[in-house]
């Protein structure tokens, strides 16, 4: 049973327990208690500013023991504020560049009565002063960005702001001056993107994008195919169709849910993530294809498997791809590294622990691979595996790590967890974590934020 | 230095919107007036929203009289705190809060029971026999499921609240929610998969 089976026969199943009966009895008997009961009174954090000064009075209205416990809760928070006060040290500045990140637009506390279904998203870029920038416009919600090799521009999935519905928001996929701002044009423009997201990945030249991208009548939200997208203007081109079926329709032999494309530093290669019918079950691949389309090659595929999304990550020369997957034979264990020759020649599992650890990025030298450890058994992590010995050093956090990139010289490791913030991370686990960021930036993808390092600023 | 693409995929567009901003929907006039302590606006908030409170219970339940329970004393609960809620507009997810919270009291409390009743389907869903066995082996999986399983994907695949409002009802962090539900996912398939090599070891045994 695939996922699109699942969900189909889980919807199915929903519709046939929906209840098909009045609720009068119910709500009577509530009714009948409600209509003997007051409302509890809003708790004093309620209060508006101006009413604050009378919760002395409330509490002395209250007795002795009431008015004690607030003031003794008044002094401790006193002297939590002076003790913090006093010990507060500036955090260290990101010395790096600047890295992208996908946060809410407005912030929680402000949205609109459409709540968080319209809330938008944008791109904005973390510097290394410490400040923030927006990058996105306030008409347009973006997200998915990603430097381009010289780190002048941002390709990003574009999309006007809606207020109302978001979820029929049309992504198109665009480039943005980094450091001026604002969309300064759009690829594809005929093309959108279909429901699993994997952000594009540029050429080393920065002449193209690979991406995954979708007809605009395309009826199945998650198909796409990989495009490779010109950043002159010039229309994209195919180079991996996934094959069309219609939502609720039986499948056909053939690959499905193209994503996670990325193109190898020597640039003859592109590989991607994927999933085929063979006609008589399902299986998850990872592969490679040449930027004209030739020589498409499954380097590993797998069948034990849920949710298999994500990326790859190629070794800095262009011979290896880092991914993970479930091994075979245990469906509900953790996510696993493994690596795959570029030729096909072989594939290794690099890690096998209970953790989950989900690919992130190869060192600069190619001898470590930085993956991220969501919350499995180990708990908020990031682990460095070696290559290709696949010897793991596990460096803790406080909260679930989404990202990590590693600087120039591969000597540190930049984390971002799932409370958006961002952390110096000695690969080696010899030191604790240093918080880097200012203040937590209220990211709003709990899982993996579009990250990329500005190697511009010295 | 090259950039590589990051390895995960986002959903812009992710779950289903279908029910979570309509039939669910409560009017801020609404809420702030039960707030104040006006019965008929409360008995108008609970009459809109005790189906799609039932639905969620009924699912994680799998038990109607524990599901009309836990409806109950979640509305009663609304009732008596709605003055500490201080956005109006989270009325929905702060009730489904609730209501989590009252389905996981009772499913601790309630005895475990070893059999498994076969679902009550409505004629015109269940027309064809193939059909049923599917449900059937979708609510046997289902009952498998822990009660923090079942509720994500309730609150996920029935009544549509993405992964950041999910998590806001069950407390979890938004990746965590992702993290449940993949579990769920996966549990579910383990069982209708296990429960099918079942049914072919059986009928070859009968064969």
């Amino acid at each position: 049973m695939n996922r699109y089976e699942l969900e189909r026969d889980l919807d199915e199943w929903f519709d046939a327990i929906e209840p098909r009966r009045d609720f009068d009895h119910v709500l009577a008997d509530v009714f009948a208690v409600t209509r003997r009961e007051r409302q509890r009174p809003a708790p004093f954090a309620r209060l508006a500013v101006g009413q604050w000064t009378s919760i002395p009075l409330v509490a002395l209205h209250r007795g002795p023991s009431l008015a004690l416990v607030m003031l003794a809760l008044l002094l401790a928070l006193l002297g939590i504020a002076l003790a913090a006060g006093a010990l507060r040290l500036p955090p260290p500045p990101l010395r790096d560049g600047a890295i992208a990140i996908e946060r809410w637009a407005v912030p929680p506390g402000e949205w609109s009565p459409g709540g968080l279904a319209a809330a938008p998203r944008a791109v904005a870029l973390l510097r290394a002063d410490g400040t923030t920038s927006v990058v996105t416009p306030p008409d347009r919600e973006e997200g998915c960005a990603i430097f381009s090799p010289d780190g002048s521009q941002l390709a990003l999935l574009s999309a006007p702001r809606r207020v109302s519905d978001r979820s029929r928001a049309r992504y198109v996929l665009a480039v943005a001056e980094a450091r001026a701002g604002g969309t300064k044009a759009t690829l594809a423009p005929g093309f959108r993107v279909p429901e699993w997201i994997t952000p594009p990945s540029w050429a080393p030249d920065g002449t193209a994008l690979v991406a995954v991208l979708q007809g605009a009548d395309e009826p199945n939200a998650r198909a796409g195919d990989l495009l490779i997208v010109p950043v002159d203007g010039t229309p994209p081109r195919t180079i991996v169709a996934s094959t069309h079926v219609p939502p609720g329709t039986p499948p056909v032999p053939g690959l499905y849910d193209l994503q996670g494309a990325a193109w190898s530093p020597d640039g003859a290669w592109i590989a991607f993530r994927g999933e085929q019918w063979d006609g008589e079950g399902w299986s998850y691949l990872v592969a490679v294809v040449r930027p004209d389309g030739s020589g498409l090659q499954l380097l590993d595929t797998w069948r034990e498997s849920s949710g298999e999304w994500g990326g790859v990550a190629w070794s800095p020369d262009s011979q290896w791809i880092a991914y993970h997957r479930r091994p075979d034979g245990n469906d509900g264990g953790g996510m696993d590294l493994y690596a795959a020759r570029a030729d096909g020649s072989a594939v290794r599992q690099l890690t096998a622990t209970t953790a989950n650890e989900w690919v992130a990025e190869w060192s600069p030298d190619g001898s470590r691979i930085a993956a991220v450890g969501l919350r499995g058994a180990t708990g908020a992590a990031v682990h460095v595996i070696a290559f290709p010995s696949g010897a793991v050093t596990t460096i803790p956090l406080a909260a679930g790590v989404v990202g990590a990139t590693w600087s120039a010289t591969g000597d540190r490791l930049v984390v971002i967890d799932e409370q958006g913030q961002v952390w110096r991370v000695a690969p080696d686990g010899a030191q604790q974590p240093a918080r880097v960021s200012t203040a937590a930036e209220p990211l709003c993808w709990g899982l993996a934020p579009a990250l990329s390092w500005e190697e511009v600023t010295p | 230095m090259e950039r590589r693409a990051p390895s995960t995929t986002r959903s812009f567009n992710s779950g289903p919107q279908r029910h979570a901003q309509q039939e669910g929907s409560m009017s801020r006039e609404l809420v702030e007036e039960a707030q104040q302590g006006d019965r008929e606006a409360f008995e108008t908030l609970a009459t809109r929203v005790v189906r799609r409170l039932y639905t969620a219970a009924n699912a994680i339940l799998r038990e109607p009289d524990l599901a009309d329970d836990a409806v109950q004393r979640t509305l009663i609960d609304v009732w008596r705190n709605l003055r500490a809620l201080r956005d109006p507009d989270a009325f929905d997810a702060w009730a489904h809060r609730i209501l989590v919270h009252r389905c996981y009291s009772a499913a601790r409390d309630r005895r475990r029971h070893a059999e498994v009743r076969n679902i009550d389907l409505d004629p015109a869903v269940a027309s064809h026999e193939r059909r049923v066995e599917t449900l059937d082996a979708i609510e046997r999986a289902f009952r498998r499921l822990t009660p923090d399983q079942r509720a994500v994907l309730v609150l996920h695949h029935r009544l549509g609240f993405n992964d950041a409002e999910a998590g806001a009802i069950l407390g979890i962090p938004e990746g965590t929610v992702k993290s449940r539900l993949n579990r769920a996912h996966t549990s579910l398939r383990a069982s209708i998969d296990a429960d099918a090599r079942d049914v072919v070891a059986v009928k070859g045994q009968t064969a």
